[in-house]
């Protein structure tokens, strides 16, 4: 896999292989972003799109958008989804590429990840790994304009119950010392829920750095505060938000084994909480250190509903197949 | 939520209309005359609102100083906020305004009461960076959070930082500051038969389980290897966190079967103690705790290696433990991987290797037999956090508890209150409580003289050790905290407050009652004629010392030590040298209390999973219950144990969620029962619940009643179930406090300072306030 990410202006296809592209519509109007730069010799065979649950009326017009772009493009399938549970939608995905490659020997997934949930995310990944189709798939995503952030409100309330990403489970024993790893993001409220209900013997934070726009610099921070302050600034570490092979360096030096905190010595839990590039990278970690530490997860009890991104911003390509 | 109301002059309208929206949170609602005055009304209406508000913003600028009404208004509110506890004036100077000119226009007496205040400055700092500060103030949880960071933080110098176990850096310390607890119990937590340790978050059973390894025991017992322990176990620490089984992941049984379930479970949980073992004896070889050869070594892992794989026609060479290790955790991968593939649909026979309850036997028989140091032992799985498993998963740990056995190994597990409901097993037997195992609450009951006594020389060995390591000169904790009574300044006011009662009760006057008379109505009524006195006079109880701190623990270690640590803040804030012998002062003691009293009520809807805002409405509206009966009533004022008189309805699933909520409660010791009062704890789901609760008295102080529960106040499980609904709320609560102190509806509600209103109640804005 290369390692460089790109801009992207117009989407064009990467190879002569059968094009499959993925995507998920939100009330976030950036899951726009990648469509809208389909250039006219764009081409795939068909596209996905997977659209959760949940009522909104954003997500409908979103919807509605896309499968316009999309039938000027080519065939087209919406895949319902759960937030919560979206193994059904992934399940049926699967078996729908399962049934093209019988046809067509080679394909690339285009994915789309801008909106998907970090759940549905790593899930999603994980079942094209052990499909083996991990290797002809290129990442796209989407940054906001803006995020309507007060930094005097909280983002969302309260936690749901805590558990792990299926499929990541670690096979560490259980005597050794408790290491929780979070990716914070702008919940600084659901960072320390998530440490006083976990209560590791250890906690490392990961600040995205650089972010996205030189003028949020320090957000994180400051939404995690409090945080910060118990754990201890020692104990805060800089990991790219956006560039998933970086990021991917930054664990390897960290938690490999000449890092600080070598995944030998401590029973690991990792929770990504930050940017979704951040939860790409820690995918390609996993891929690397499969067993070594988990991936658990606090969805939020209730969102403040003034907090989500605005506008459509730059579009990236983070992974190229290999 | 707290209310704030803002004067100011009608020409600053614009910043005050910006300021008003971005002051409006979840904790705070901001009042204007404009929203409060109707055409017609008149304008003492204002003066009634900033009665009943608990902040008055003053914008000062030099349209505002000069106006009589805003003059007013702040001296009546500057008066006011010396005469209660709860009220605060906090002065706003506006933007692009010359302070210093200003200051020059406002009385000389307003202006000497404004000096030492802490004012929002938005003339020198820009509007971005004054609001945060404006808003900490109206919000002194949040203020107290960021204290309560700094007093937690690894780098405090504060001895009371280590509330928790995982805080300890070492073995080393950590065995250093261990206390047993009373030696009946602790016997029974020692002794071969498996255990069940039982108590709220903080009450020590981490602590506990950690104190049975050979690392921290050959610490404890000052020995320098193992064998000179003569201990006869040989303990394994497993903390059960989330993430460490991958039959924890996902709906499994929506996949598989639960007898494929089990089966998978019980291997998956063998290859995990076994891998922990393994570890622990690695660690100990590290630490040359232990001796053992590498022939030793070598003829141990051969033997497991066999055992694992007899039959499986697999060549697996396994030489030593780093061998035996990755052969485990290689078929934990394949588990995992196969039930992965199982979620998604895809068939297919489990590729591993099995491992039963037998094989583990025999692989610690292979493991006490083969290293000599553990000859004759038998081996203790600490399990830690039994609450974190799936019901299917509970089943097979019970059946190990079954199993367990002298010269094998024997199961030692902690769960959090309400996290063992079922104590069936495997072969559908039911573990019971005294022949398979024995049960310790660690949580102390108070209200139980020789809980109390065990409590006290718990905590009293705790501290001594803990100020003990950190170099102290005074060990003594009870020397170290001030004591300074409740009751100082008041004694006149509270006889008075004898007579008004019993006068209402017609029984005549204080001073003429005989001794033996006048000490009844003393310990009967003392503590309600004190919270009497306070409210009218609009001030709030003061706590300190040794007894109080432990009352206010509720039984709970961590808390005690968190009251310590943060009245150990607060008075090195002063200068007070406790580290070489001086006392810490009772109102710094006080303060403490009224801060993690606030912070721990706050934190209820941000930490508890799913229900944390439910039961935060549920505490404090119960805290109001209480408290109307600790202001009203003429015979039972300490009334604030939770009584429920049909606790048969939260077992008939009807009252699901008011069932799970007081669950959830009481596992996080926001809400404690207790062994013998109304009710055994319930062995299945379906057995009735305990009738009795008790809040945790931590909150006593912020909701302002007794932490003393002498009597109770009965609930149903509709009222209960109201109370959580934020639509009948106001009805339910209001029917309740009739009941328990009918009082006249004028002078219904007391003005506490907390939640004076004319309404009755500040309707939610946001679920949990």
């Amino acid at each position: 896999m290369q390692d460089n990410i790109f801009n992207v202006e117009k989407v064009v296809n990467f190879n002569d292989n059968a094009e499959i592209f993925i995507g998920c519509s939100s009330f976030e109007e950036r899951c726009l972003g990648t469509i809208k730069k389909f250039s006219p010799e764009y081409h795939y065979l068909k596209a996905f799109i997977f659209i959760y649950n949940k009522p909104d009326p954003k997500r409908e017009e979103h919807t509605r958008i896309i499968f316009d772009i999309l039938s000027k493009k080519g065939p087209f399938e919406p895949i319902p989804a759960s937030e919560t549970d979206p193994l059904l939608s992934i399940k049926f995905l699967i078996q729908e590429l399962k049934s093209i490659l019988i046809v067509h020997k080679k394909i690339t997934l285009s994915i789309d990840i801008t909106t998907f949930t970090k759940k549905h995310l790593l899930l999603l990944l994980n079942y094209l790994d052990k499909n083996d189709l991990f290797n002809s798939t290129r990442i796209f995503y989407t940054e906001p304009k803006t995020y309507t952030t007060n930094l005097y409100l909280p983002m969302s309330f309260g936690i749901l119950p805590i558990y792990t990403v299926t499929g990541f489970v670690t096979t560490q024993s259980l005597n050794k010392r408790n290491l929780l790893a979070i990716f914070l993001g702008y919940e600084g409220d659901r960072a320390s829920a998530l440490v006083n209900n976990f209560e590791p013997n250890e906690t490392v934070l990961i600040i995205p750095d650089p972010p996205y726009h030189p003028e949020w610099r320090g957000r994180t921070e400051e939404m995690n505060k409090n945080l910060i302050e118990i754990i201890g600034k020692d104990k805060v570490e800089s990991i790219d938000s956006l560039n998933p092979h970086k990021i991917l360096k930054t664990m390897k030096s960290l938690f490999g084994k000449k890092g600080k905190y070598n995944l030998e010595k401590y029973h690991c839990s990792i929770s990504p909480l930050g940017t979704k590039p951040q939860a790409l990278g820690l995918y390609l970690f996993w891929r690397q250190y499969r067993g070594k530490f988990s991936i658990v997860y606090a969805p939020p009890y209730m969102h403040n509903e003034s907090f989500y991104s605005k506008g459509i911003g730059r579009t990236w390509q983070l992974l190229s197949p290999s | 939520m707290k209310k704030a109301f803002i004067t100011y002059s009608h020409k600053d309208a614009e910043f005050v209309d910006r300021l008003v929206q971005d002051l409006e949170t979840p904790s705070v609602s901001v009042t204007l005359d404009k929203r409060i005055l109707k055409p017609g009304d008149s304008l003492t209406k204002i003066f009634e609102e900033i009665g009943n508000s608990d902040f008055l913003l003053p914008v000062l600028s030099i349209n505002s100083v000069e106006a009589k009404w805003v003059k007013k208004e702040l001296e009546t509110a500057l008066i006011k906020e010396i005469d209660e506890d709860n009220f605060k004036v906090i002065p706003i100077i506006k933007d692009n305004e010359d302070w210093e000119e200003l200051k020059k226009k406002i009385p000389t007496g307003l202006r000497e009461m404004i000096r030492p205040k802490f004012l929002a400055r938005f003339d020198s700092k820009s509007y971005e960076e004054c609001l945060p500060d404006l808003i900490g103030a109206l919000t002194p949880e949040e203020e107290f959070a960021k204290e309560h960071a700094k007093i937690q933080s690894p780098n405090a110098d504060n001895p009371f930082r280590r509330v928790r176990t995982e805080n300890f850096e070492s073995i080393q310390i950590l065995a250093n500051s261990f206390a047993r607890p009373e030696s009946g119990r602790y016997d029974k937590i020692i002794e071969i038969k498996p255990t069940r340790l039982e108590g709220g978050r903080g009450s020590g059973k981490t602590m506990i389980l950690k104190s049975m390894t050979a690392q921290v025991g050959v610490y404890r017992l000052h020995k320098r290897t193992f064998k000179e322990t003569n201990l006869p176990y040989y303990g394994v620490y497993c903390r059960l966190t989330q993430g460490s089984f991958a039959t924890q992941a996902g709906n499994i049984l929506d996949h598989i079967t639960e007898s494929q379930a089990n089966l998978l479970f019980i291997t998956e949980f063998n290859f995990q103690l076994v891998n922990s073992l393994i570890d622990e004896i690695y660690s100990c070889t590290d630490r040359r705790i232990f001796d053992i050869s590498s022939k030793e070594e070598t003829e141990v892992c051969q033997l497991i290696g066999r055992q694992i794989y007899s039959g499986q026609g697999t060549n697996n060479t396994i030489n030593n433990f780093l061998d035996l290790k990755a052969a485990i955790q290689n078929e934990l991968g394949i588990l995992n991987d196969y039930l992965s593939r199982k979620i998604l649909g895809e068939t297919g026979n489990y590729p591993g290797v099995f491992i039963n309850k037998d094989k583990l036997r025999t692989i610690c028989k292979t493991i006490i037999t083969n290293i000599s140091d553990l000859n004759g032992k038998t081996i203790y799985f600490l399990l830690d956090e039994y609450e974190n498993l799936l019901p299917f998963q509970k089943i097979v740990v019970n059946t190990f508890v079954k199993w367990s056995e002298q010269g094998y190994f024997s199961i030692k597990f902690s769960s959090k209150k309400t996290g063992f409901k079922n104590p069936q097993t495997l072969e559908r037997q039911e573990i019971e409580e005294g022949h398979d195992y024995s049960r310790i609450d660690l949580d102390y009951d108070l209200s139980k003289a020789v809980h109390r006594t065990n409590y006290r020389n718990l905590l009293l060995e705790i501290c001594q050790k803990t100020l003990k390591n950190e170099g102290f000169r005074e060990t003594n904790i009870e020397k170290v905290l001030e004591t300074k009574s409740p009751f100082s300044g008041y004694e006149s006011d509270i006889v008075e407050m004898y007579n008004q009662i019993l006068e209402k009760q017609h029984k005549g006057n204080y001073a003429s009652l005989g001794k033996l008379q006048q000490q009844e109505i003393k310990k009967r009524l003392e503590i309600g004629a004190l919270y009497r006195v306070l409210a009218k006079k609009h001030k709030k109880r003061h706590y300190s010392g040794f007894e109080d701190l432990m009352t206010l623990s509720s039984g709970i270690i961590r808390y005690f030590l968190e009251l310590c640590g943060t009245s150990y803040y607060y008075a090195i804030q002063d200068n007070v040298d406790v580290k070489n012998g001086k006392q810490i002062k009772s109102q710094h003691q006080s303060d403490a209390v009224y801060a993690l009293s606030g912070y721990y009520l706050y934190n209820i809807r941000k930490n508890l999973v799913q229900y944390g805002a439910d039961i935060h409405r549920l505490v404090i509206d119960s805290g109001d219950i209480f408290r109307a009966k600790i202001l009203n009533h003429l015979t039972e004022p300490e009334a604030a144990r939770i009584s429920i008189i049909d606790p048969h309805n939260l077992s008939d699933g009807t009252h699901e969620k008011i069932t799970k909520i007081l669950d959830l409660a009481e596992m996080h010791s926001v809400m404690q029962t207790f062994v013998g009062i109304g009710g055994i704890r319930p062995k299945h789901k379906s057995d009735v619940q305990p009738s009795e609760y008790i809040l945790n008295r931590i909150y006593s102080p912020i909701l302002e009643y007794s932490p003393r529960c002498r009597w109770r106040t009965p609930f149903s499980t509709s009222d209960l179930e109201g109370l959580i609904n934020p639509e009948a709320r106001e009805v339910i609560k209001y029917n309740l406090i009739q009941k328990v102190s009918p009082i006249p509806k004028k002078s219904r509600i007391i003005k506490s300072g907390k939640k004076s209103q004319k309404k009755l109640f500040p309707s939610d804005t946001v679920s949990g306030d």
